[in-house]
């Protein structure tokens, strides 16, 4: 009956708001560094079989095909577009962009997940104990920690990870470590905590650490930030389709409404 | 005069049923590789006939020329193309042409036109929507690895650093009236292993293929449908009424 197109026009309008919603927080990070824009995928619900296939009908034969009626959609997920960000120059030592594939680890705080968190954002700070750390959030340590001596005048961050300092009065560069990327078979399954930070998951698989440029991993870029993925353009196109066929839901309630009222007025003299 | 009631009747609620459909379809009118479904009528056999009993006998031969009503033929599913939406994610696959995507789960296969992939922590290639394996061309589960990025070329053959690991399988079936929906995008086909047949269309990598459903169309058959359902109501009230008036009125004395 028509209170089945009811609920399936819901499900639309449920869904499709729920799309309004990502896309109106992609577009509020259009300029948030490193941000990975989310996309939400829709199915098909489960149909209402009415009449199974097979079934005989007056003169003993099966019927071919059965009669579905589906009973909506759904929200499958919401996917990350882990696609790269373009890179904006900032000249600043400590920004670090990462080119390609993976991401840099660092510590959090332990209650949250297994006390490790994963971000592409290279905004990097020096804390007051001299350890490198996120700008953002709480001041993240890096893993594993980097520690930048006193009367450091000049940081130099190379493609592979590689940090050399030259230091006041010296004029030799010295070696103080080496950043490391960590990289998931599948990044699109991983945890978004907020931040700019991701966490594993079962779906993510186990973190495969590595470093810039080796294995398949990213190499990294001083003095560069990388921008935001989402495009404006496609976000706005995406959100006016999601508005139409919102419309086109709300015909379905109204319709469906109406059958109903049209019903319920039959006994009326 | 009550026979007409009954006829009345399966025409609301074969247009409520006709509404239901399109109410699934417009909901699902954002749905990628979704196919919207026909709801096909066509008249009712009148009892007698459907029991193959002798009219002549056992009805009234003025009723049996009006026939039975309005009844459901089985779901059809509208299988046209869908337009190409530029993703730029290379693991988004849309075919160009006929033929399905096979994917198997723990219940059996299916085949699928939602070209969404996702490679899973096991370097499986899945569906993104419900982790279903991807199926090659001779329907065995494709795996990836995380040494670099995975690009899909227009017939199907996954490569990885510019190696070939995989081909994807593209498949039709001999009659896809036979064709059934289990929802997630997934279609059905009776002993489907058996009944798959190869198939060439074109694949588009970074593209999906959106849902087939037109808002027109969907929307002129939803108004249609609404007011045959008005008309059938507006009958069975008139006949209603028709009753009341025989039952209460006629022969009144007094």
């Amino acid at each position: 009956m028509a209170i089945t197109a009811l609920n399936s026009a819901a499900t639309g309008l449920r869904a499709l708001s729920t799309r309004i919603d990502v896309i109106a927080n992609n577009l509020a990070n259009a300029e948030t560094t490193a941000f990975k824009r989310s996309r939400m995928n829709f199915e098909d619900l489960m149909y209402l079989m009415l009449k199974a296939p097979g079934a005989t009908n007056g003169d003993g034969e099966p019927s071919p095909a059965g009669i579905f009626v589906g009973l909506g959609v759904k929200i499958s997920n919401t996917q990350l577009d882990t696609e790269q960000g373009s890179m904006e120059s900032t000249n600043r030592q400590l920004d670090v962009a990462i080119q390609g594939e993976g991401f840099f680890k660092v510590k959090t705080l332990s209650t949250l997940g297994d006390g490790f968190a994963y971000t592409r954002n290279g905004n990097f700070f020096i804390n007051k104990n001299r350890e490198l750390v996120l700008g953002m959030g709480d001041g993240y340590k890096v893993v594993p920690p980097i520690t930048v001596p006193a009367n450091t005048t000049d940081i130099v961050i190379s493609q592979d990870g590689n940090i050399d300092v030259l230091q006041a009065g010296s004029a030799a560069k010295k070696n103080i470590g080496r950043l490391r990327m960590t990289q998931f078979v599948n990044p699109q399954g991983l945890k978004v905590v907020g931040g700019g930070l991701y966490q594993q998951t079962e779906a993510s698989g186990e973190a495969i650490d590595s470093f810039p440029g080796e294995n398949g991993a990213g190499i990294l870029l001083q003095g560069h930030l990388e921008g935001s993925n989402v495009d404006p353009v496609k976000e706005l196109v995406t959100l006016i389709k999601t508005q139409r066929a919102f419309e086109l839901n709300s015909q379905s309630i109204q319709t469906a409404d109406q059958a109903l009222q049209t019903i319920g007025n039959l006994r009326r003299f | 005069m009550t026979y007409g009631l009954y006829l009345s009747a399966t025409g609301v609620l074969t247009n409520s049923l006709r509404q239901d459909v399109i109410a699934n379809n417009l909901a699902n009118s954002e749905t990628v590789g979704f196919k919207r479904d026909l709801p096909l009528f066509a008249e009712m056999l009148t009892e007698a006939r459907m029991r193959r009993l002798d009219p002549a006998r056992h009805s009234n031969p003025v009723l049996e020329n009006l026939g039975g009503g309005l009844r459901v033929l089985p779901t059809a599913t509208d299988l046209a193309q869908g337009e190409m939406e530029s993703t730029g994610n290379p693991l988004d696959v849309a075919i160009h042409g006929e033929g399905f995507f096979a994917v198997c789960d723990a219940r059996g296969m299916h085949l699928t036109r939602s070209g969404q992939f996702i490679v899973d922590r096991a370097g499986r290639l899945t569906l993104a929507s419900g982790g279903q394996q991807v199926l090659d061309e001779k329907a065995r589960p494709i795996t990836l690895d995380s040494s670099g990025p995975v690009s899909i070329g227009n017939d199907g053959r996954v490569s990885q650093n510019g190696q070939e690991v995989a081909r994807i399988g593209l498949f039709t079936v001999p009659s896809s009236r036979l064709l059934s929906k289990r929802g997630a995008g997934l279609l059905d086909y009776p002993q489907l292993k058996k009944n798959l047949r190869p198939a060439a269309p074109t694949l588009r990598s970074g593209f999906l293929e959106r849902s087939n459903v037109e808002p027109a169309t969907e929307l002129s058959q939803l108004m249609d449908a609404h007011r045959q359902l008005e008309a059938n109501a507006n009958m069975i009230r008139y006949q209603d009424q028709m009753l009341s008036r025989l039952m209460n009125d006629v022969g009144k004395i007094g």
